[in-house]
């Protein structure tokens, strides 16, 4: 991944993971909320860095 | 739960790691990249597996629950923020600091920064940095590991002998056999994190709820408050933009990097740890919630988890206890194999460049063992500075990370914008630290980040870069390119 590529993908997931628990979530006092969330997103990130590594072969 | 059951506990896991280590250290080769990394030879899942015990401190089991009981979700958030950057840094730096490795022979991440910034005393000023953070942060597994013992036993067995036995564990399968024996004992003592953690999360769903089902309706309709977020912005930032750094400030994580045998390996290695990371984060902040519901207004909220464990069967206590024993251990045992690594590399050769392999590899044991003494001075004081400068250690070595990003990126950057940004954002963040002072209400790393940040560019813009930096970058891009990694 380029740097440049890194730096926009990383301010834009710091932004959403957390503005949207602030903005929209922050008082929703139910497991489906923040606690819901977070652990999507991690996850989405998680499934996203498996689909980039498909290509770390060694010939 | 009797001293005896505590010390049988204590003394079979012993024996466990032990054997696991006779069995690495059979195919342990002789030289310091072999002692140091295991020869880069380990596989994916072991490389994934001593990633994640060394990442996962007995924090998890302990301060996490209790920052999930006090504070609610926040915990989860500032947990999840970590885990989603440390893997998007592994998909970038992974690759990266592996090549490096590979090229220059690098042994320690410091030796890296040395090499592109030619300049050994950027290697040295990093390894510096690593010691005054990591020696305190190391001292609080062994206080962990004493007051867990001494807490679960009601002073049965002593503070001071869960601190000797987890000192004794983490150090001797490390200055046995180095990283192989390390990387090998982590792997066991993460799938009995792993393994103990989800029986013990359903085992407290069925007996004090019902079901998981039950746990979360009962949660949600006793216990909204712990399910809506509302920590103060400072304060999340705070805690997490340290973490959020911690895969590549962190020597005992990114010198992992330089050890799979291949890139695919190391593949496994991210993909492994973030499943551990994910499903542990989840789990460990389950036990918080759970632990608000069955036993509320606990004056201490780190010692929810040990409430909680002495409502548990006697088997599933001990069962839970080696886990979190697991946890710390395989932690300590790598701080001190890397610090060691860090003694001989970037500090004794820089002094004295003639030293042989083999006078490094029986300097670096003997370092470990006084690395040991030390922590276990540190932890028999148990002074209220010492968990000061062990929560400084994140932040503090947080200032590493733009002479670490500059290094890979950067061709302007200079040494001496990353001796400056090292050393005055280091002093910088500790004063603050030490003081109490936030400015503002913002926590010392985003004070000391963004300084050091200032102080790398600008210093590094008035002067030279290295001759070689354009090369260093140059060449890894186009390796990088050649196997389509970029």
């Amino acid at each position: 991944m380029k740097g440049i590529t890194f730096l926009v993908l990383a301010v834009v997931i710091a932004a959403i993971d957390i503005l949207v628990p602030y903005l929209i979530l922050a008082q929703t006092g139910s497991f489906w909320a923040s606690f819901f969330f977070w652990c999507v997103i991690t996850l989405a990130v998680i499934v996203y860095v498996g689909i980039a590594t498909r290509r770390w072969r060694d010939n | 739960m009797s001293g005896a059951t505590i010390i049988i506990a204590m003394v079979g896991w012993t024996i466990v790691a032990l054997l696991v280590a006779a069995a690495a250290r059979r195919g342990m080769g002789e030289g310091a990249t072999e002692f140091f990394l295991g020869g880069r030879r380990i596989r994916g899942f072991v490389s994934g597996m001593t990633y994640a015990a060394t990442t996962y401190s007995a924090f998890m089991l302990v301060g996490l629950v209790g920052l999930t009981y006090a504070r609610g979700v926040g915990a989860l958030g500032f947990e999840m923020t970590y885990l989603i950057f440390t893997v998007l840094f592994l998909l970038v730096f992974g690759p990266r600091f592996w090549l490096v490795g590979k090229r220059y022979d690098h042994i320690t991440p410091p030796e890296l920064l040395g090499t592109r910034y030619e300049n050994k005393w950027v290697a040295f000023t990093a390894a510096i940095v690593s010691f005054v953070m990591l020696i305190p942060y190391s001292s609080v597994q062994l206080i962990g590991a004493g007051l867990l013992v001494e807490g679960l036993t009601g002073g049965a067995v002593p503070f001071f002998v869960g601190v000797l036995v987890m000192a004794l564990l983490s150090g001797i399968t490390a200055i046995w056999a180095g990283m192989r024996s390390v990387s090998w004992t982590d792997a066991v003592q993460a799938l009995t994190m792993i393994v103990t953690s989800v029986i013990a999360i359903l085992f407290v769903f069925y007996h004090f709820f019902g079901s998981p089902g039950e746990f979360f309706a009962t949660l949600t309709e006793s216990r909204p408050d712990l399910l809506e977020f509302d920590w103060p912005p400072a304060f999340f930032v705070g805690i997490t933009l340290p973490w959020a750094f911690f895969a590549l400030t962190n020597p005992q994580v990114s010198q992992r990097l330089f050890i799979p045998d291949r890139l695919r390996s190391m593949r496994r290695m991210v993909l492994y740890f973030a499943a551990f990371g994910f499903l542990y984060t989840i789990i460990s902040t389950l036990f918080g919630f759970a632990a608000a519901e069955i036993i509320p207004d606990l004056e201490n909220p780190d010692s929810a988890m040990p409430a909680l464990l002495a409502r548990l069967p006697v088997g599933l206590s001990v069962i839970i206890f080696v886990g979190i024993f697991a946890a710390a251990s395989s932690t300590l045992g790598s701080i001190v194999l890397t610090l060691s690594s860090l003694f001989t590399r970037d500090v004794v050769k820089v002094l004295r460049p003639e030293i042989s392999e083999r006078s490094e590899r029986l300097l670096a044991q003997g370092a470990m063992v006084v690395l040991l003494l030390l922590c276990i001075g540190f932890a028999s004081l148990q002074l209220g500075l010492i968990a000061v400068l062990s929560s400084m250690a994140s932040g503090g070595l947080l200032v590493m990370a733009p002479a670490i990003i500059g290094a890979f990126f950067w061709k302007r950057a200079t040494a001496a914008g990353a001796l400056t940004s090292m050393i005055i954002g280091g002093v910088v963040t500790a004063s603050l630290y030490l003081t109490g002072w936030y400015p503002l209400g913002w926590w010392p790393p985003v004070w000391g980040g963004g300084l050091t940040t200032v102080l790398f560019i600008a210093v590094s813009l008035v002067t030279t870069a290295p001759a070689g930096a354009g090369r260093f970058i140059d060449e890894l891009t186009a390796e990088l390119e050649a196997r389509k990694l970029r």
